[in-house]
């Protein structure tokens, strides 16, 4: 047991594809896990999600990093012994089939509860095991749609649109992780047993995710929310997100503009007066910062105490000082990338490192021999499985 | 240790205020830990944040469900001894002020792991606790602008804007969790206590790190055709979101469209094809989907066995009978609201009831009596700290 890593020596069959289960049971790897990917033999289908470079795309490799892949034919007569022998001595499986699936394949938590009864067993599903959607298809944007979170994610000209970071798979994968881990301390307490199984479904996690806006809309006109001046204003040069909350906040910013009259206007006392007026303070406020630049606007803004910030795009992040104080990303190479790729350092996690177990993430299939040899398959048994396509062993 | 709620006997100090730090210590208390909320005499600022309803606020309600109130000046001079007492047998301790404000108040990491060395001490703060940016102020939007998100964050009308949904606060408090719960198994071993310095910055960084990874190779991100034609569209009546993922369900949509001209291109094949001429493609089927509702073309799309679904405001979501069947919800009352809120139960955790200790959600100050006794006060010190303005105690 190491304590960098606590979860070294806790094993974790995963079996799901995309980003929701993988990137729960990457953040195991992480932590210390022994993560064996179990993927058909073309792969995970997030390998062919987005730009494919190599075996990898940007969702295969960080949702991968630090397992080891057994690319395995499940239907084929051989699967059930590997899998098996794999899930005897595991601490978690994860599945991300839909409901229903995993039981035709004979992999149901059932079975593999009966057989390890300290199985944590998590399927990660679109919508949950019951219910009359179950057996719909979902991918995150599905789910955005669904939860309200795309309606209320509208642009000023009232258009909804999708968050392009994936919200909901990582959330899922998060909410996915806050349910296994409880689980797996409470496990230790059992011994041969303390299994449980874990319904975690993109459209729970994507509940949770806007629990708050949600309350919300339970009693009031979403409309009605904000803090003007608040918002996101255009300059002169590039976009200013700024705050304001309390009156004092707001007499600062009316001094450092100039509106003295603004601020001896007590209809604008307090949010809820802010609010009422909000149309004439953006008419106000609008054309000001037209007048000069981002920069020139957070200095000042900075200076005097109020929370603004310049909108940067992702590679103007990437290039702060702040996040090279912090150590915010690892940068990894791969096979076919001209720059590597920045992967962002999750916190509680030793840094990633490249070429290190758990700053590797595997192509298809790049650990089968060694998977399998550690079952006990010999050689000759391996290159007959091989020849019979029951698996495939990366030779690239 | 009970295996519904494996963190029975963990005990948790929660010093900090907002979502980020207390949704995570929230968690905990959901997973059984005795969370012990310490927080100013005019409560957690959070209970200001948006409309109010008595004591709380949407904020304030879910990220304090089962934890207990102290209300209690930090700068008095009897904190020290209340505080330390509470260290002393805590096993987790959550502080989210700004960087070095905690040490001024005597309670930095230092002296209190020295004091416990088991603690595993959890600092949140926006930009991290080094760095240029350390002392900066922050709160979920300033993230949502400086990491690239916002930019990223689009309208159609190429207007960047904020998602309300506090993405950044909800992703750095699950990624806290997946960092202390590894921290809490390796206790059980006898790892000693550690420091996790957890940020915003971070939490935004690893949630849209797929984004970041794209970015890192492409600088400017343009708008995101991973798959086309995909995306929001207007129909008749109310939104529709389309996934095209694969040439069997672009070739399904041309039948449906009654596109044979798309349908016999072979230069429309495959997603690299379909990107090239992505305008054309939107254009199309934006100007189609125009004729029926949105609720028409659902059916029409499921049926042919196509990602698609309908934009939902949140109201219609909770109304959902998915929703129901999934109890992914349960509803507390809280005065001052004639309909019961409604409470996300996250997975893994036992159903959220309500007059429950796990459902309910304190008001400021409603456990300092409680809080105070078990360290071992009598009630004549208790009436002698409130006196003193040291303490409140909510009579209700």
């Amino acid at each position: 047991m190491s304590f960098e890593r606590p979860y070294e020596g806790v094993k974790v069959v995963d079996l799901s594809q995309g980003i929701a289960g993988p990137y729960c049971a990457m953040l195991l790897a992480q932590h210390g896990a022994d993560v064996v990917k179990v993927e058909p033999l073309q792969g995970d289908w997030a390998r062919v999600l987005g730009t494919p470079i190599s075996d990898h795309t940007e969702f295969s490799f960080i949702g991968s990093l630090g397992k080891r892949s057994l690319a395995i034919d499940l239907k084929s007569a051989e699967a059930p012994a590997i899998i098996d022998a794999l899930v005897a001595d595991a601490d978690i499986f994860l599945e991300g089939f839909r409901p229903g699936v995993i039981d035709r394949l004979g992999f149901g938590h059932e079975r593999l509860m009966a057989m390890n009864p300290g199985l944590i067993y998590a399927s990660i599903s679109g919508f949950g095991q019951n219910g009359p959607l179950r057996d719909k298809p979902a991918m995150d944007p599905v789910l955005q749609a669904f939860t309200g979170f795309m309606l209320d994610n509208a642009g000023n000209d009232a258009v909804p649109h999708r968050s392009n970071t994936i919200v909901v798979d990582m959330a899922t994968a998060l909410f996915g992780f806050q349910a296994v881990a409880p689980a797996l301390h409470a496990k230790r307490d059992a011994p041969g047993g303390g299994g449980r199984y874990l319904d975690v479904s993109l459209m729970r996690a994507a509940a949770n995710l806007s629990g708050i806006r949600i309350m919300m809309a339970s009693h009031r006109d979403l409309q009605s929310a904000g803090a003007p001046p608040s918002g996101i204003h255009r300059t002169a040069e590039g976009w200013l997100q700024l705050g304001i909350v309390k009156d004092v906040d707001f007499h600062t910013v009316c001094d450092l503009l100039g509106m003295e009259d603004l601020k001896a206007d007590d209809r604008l006392l307090g949010l809820e007066g802010r609010r009422e007026h909000a149309e004439l303070l953006w008419q106000r406020f609008s054309p000001i910062f037209l007048t000069k630049s981002a920069v020139y606007w957070r200095d000042m803004f900075t200076d005097a105490g109020l929370q603004n910030e310049i909108l940067q795009e992702f590679h103007q992040f990437l290039e702060h000082p702040q996040v090279a104080a912090t150590e915010l990303f690892s940068y990894l190479e791969l096979a076919g990338l001209e720059k590597p790729w920045a992967i962002a350092n999750p916190p509680g996690i030793p840094k990633i490192e490249a070429d290190t177990p758990t700053g590797t993430s595997p192509v298809t299939g790049q650990h089968t021999d060694e998977v399998l040899g550690q079952l006990g398959y010999d050689g000759v048994a391996i290159a007959d499985l091989r020849e019979r396509g029951v698996v495939t062993t990366w030779s690239g | 240790m009970s295996f519904e709620r494996p963190y029975e006997g963990i005990k948790v100090l929660d010093m900090s205020q907002g979502i980020a730090g207390p949704y995570c210590a929230m968690l905990l208390a959901q997973h059984g830990a005795e969370v012990v909320k310490v927080e100013p005499l005019q409560g957690d600022w959070a209970r200001g944040l948006g409309a109010s309803n008595g004591n709380h606020t949407d904020y304030s309600f879910i990220a304090n469900f089962g934890k207990r109130s102290l209300a209690i000046d930090l700068k008095s001079d009897e904190a020290r001894g209340i505080i330390d007492a509470l260290v002393a047998e805590a096993d987790v301790f959550f502080e989210g002020f700004r960087p070095g404000v905690i040490d001024r108040l005597g309670y930095g990491h230092e002296r209190l792991m020295a004091l416990n060395p088991g603690l595993i001490y959890v600092s949140i703060s926006g930009f991290g606790q080094v760095g240029p940016l350390r002392g900066k102020p922050a709160m979920d939007p300033v993230l949502q602008a400086f990491t690239g998100y916002m930019l990223d964050n689009k309208g159609e009308d190429g207007i960047p804007h904020r998602t309300h949904t506090v993405i950044n606060d909800m992703s750095t408090a699950l990624y806290a969790f997946q960092a202390v719960t590894p921290a809490l198994y390796g206790k059980r071993d006898g790892a000693k206590g550690r420091y996790l310095d957890i940020s915003l910055m971070r939490g935004a960084a690893n949630l849209s790190v797929i984004r970041v990874m794209t970015a890192s190779q492409e600088g400017e991100l343009q708008r995101n055709l991973r798959t086309t034609p995909s995306g929001i569209f207007k129909t008749a009546e109310g939104w529709l979101q389309l996934v095209t993922l694969q040439d069997k369900d672009f070739l399904a949509l041309c039948d449906i469209l009654g596109r044979d001209d798309w349908k016999a291109d072979e230069s429309l094949r495959g997603n690299e094809g379909r990107r090239a001429q992505a305008d054309m493609l939107l254009d199309g089927v934006a100007e189609a989907l125009l004729s029926k509702p949105a609720a028409q073309w659902r059916e029409i799309f499921t049926g042919a066995g196509l990602q698609n679904e309908m934009l939902q405001s949140f109201n219609e979501f909770l109304a959902h009978p998915q929703v129901r069947e999934t109890e992914l919800f349960s509803y507390i009352p809280l005065a001052g609201l004639e309909q019961p809120m409604p409470m996300p139960n996250p997975p893994g955790i036992p159903k959220i009831e309500p007059d429950t200790s796990f459902g309910v959600s304190p008001v400021t100050g409603q456990h300092s009596d409680e809080v105070l006794v078990q360290l071992g006060h009598d009630a004549d010190f208790i009436a002698d700290l409130r006196q003193r303005g040291v303490i409140t105690t909510w009579t209700g």
